[in-house]
């Protein structure tokens, strides 16, 4: 499976799974905003609550197969035990936070998803399960693309 | 006419327009995260370059695979 990743991003699996994780958490905080609006926390003229909410799914349901696809590529790739352990030198507790925070984000993920579409008691935990899931991807994003970029080298 | 009662000349688009117009904004910032981070990390090797490394590689491995062969031969 790792030959696929490897082959599939022609060699810079970290590279295309930090652009990826990105785009994912660049998406996540329009998300914020768009909710925001939906709830009418902000009220702009030119953007009503239904229409809000409405992009807030649709862009949801992209941002969900990003989120997969990167933890797929992450997961097949560098392997959860391998990934802590092949840390550099300082860097066990950083891999340990991103695996535990990755694994967390696609379990809220999961409920969220579950809760919108069957499980229609759950609505009024929503913006609960909304800010925990953006605040488990700020973490996930920062101990993995975050550092890539503006970490040490 | 007082300044509260007076007519708005401004027209709210209708929800199929902010509908498309919020996804535009959510396709512009994809593009921006993409052109940002790969302006941070640089371009990797295109195609080309990569499946010349791919090669390169099978190459080694099959020339350390004959000559892990060759030394079980003169082992043996």
């Amino acid at each position: 499976m790792d030959d696929w990743v490897d082959e599939l991003s022609r060699g810079n699996v970290a590279q295309v799974k930090t652009v990826l994780a990105t785009v994912v958490m660049a998406l996540a905080v329009y998300q914020l905003v768009l909710m925001a609006v939906g709830y009418g926390k902000i009220r702009p003229s030119f953007l009503k609550p239904k229409a809000a909410s409405f992009s807030h799914r649709a862009v949801g349901d992209a941002l969900a197969a990003i989120a997969i696809l990167v933890a797929f590529m992450c997961i097949s790739y560098f392997e959860v035990g391998d990934g802590i352990e092949h840390a550099a030198d300082g860097e066990t507790a950083r891999a340990t936070i991103h695996v535990i925070a990755g694994f967390a984000t696609l379990g809220v993920l999961a409920v969220k998803v579950i809760a919108v579409r069957w499980w229609k008691r759950a609505d009024r935990f929503l913006p609960t399960i909304g800010l925990t899931l953006f605040t488990l991807l700020g973490i996930t994003w920062v101990t993995s693309a975050g550092d890539y970029l503006w970490g040490p080298a | 006419m007082s300044e509260r009662n007076a007519p708005t000349s401004r027209k709210v688009p209708s929800v199929r327009t902010q509908v498309i117009g919020s996804l535009v904004v959510a396709a512009l910032i994809v593009a921006i995260a993409i052109a940002a981070v790969t302006a941070k990390i640089g371009p990797g090797p295109d195609a080309r370059e990569y499946r010349e490394r791919q090669e390169r590689l099978e190459e080694q491995q099959e020339e350390r695979l004959e000559l892990e062969e060759e030394r079980r031969g003169n082992g043996g």
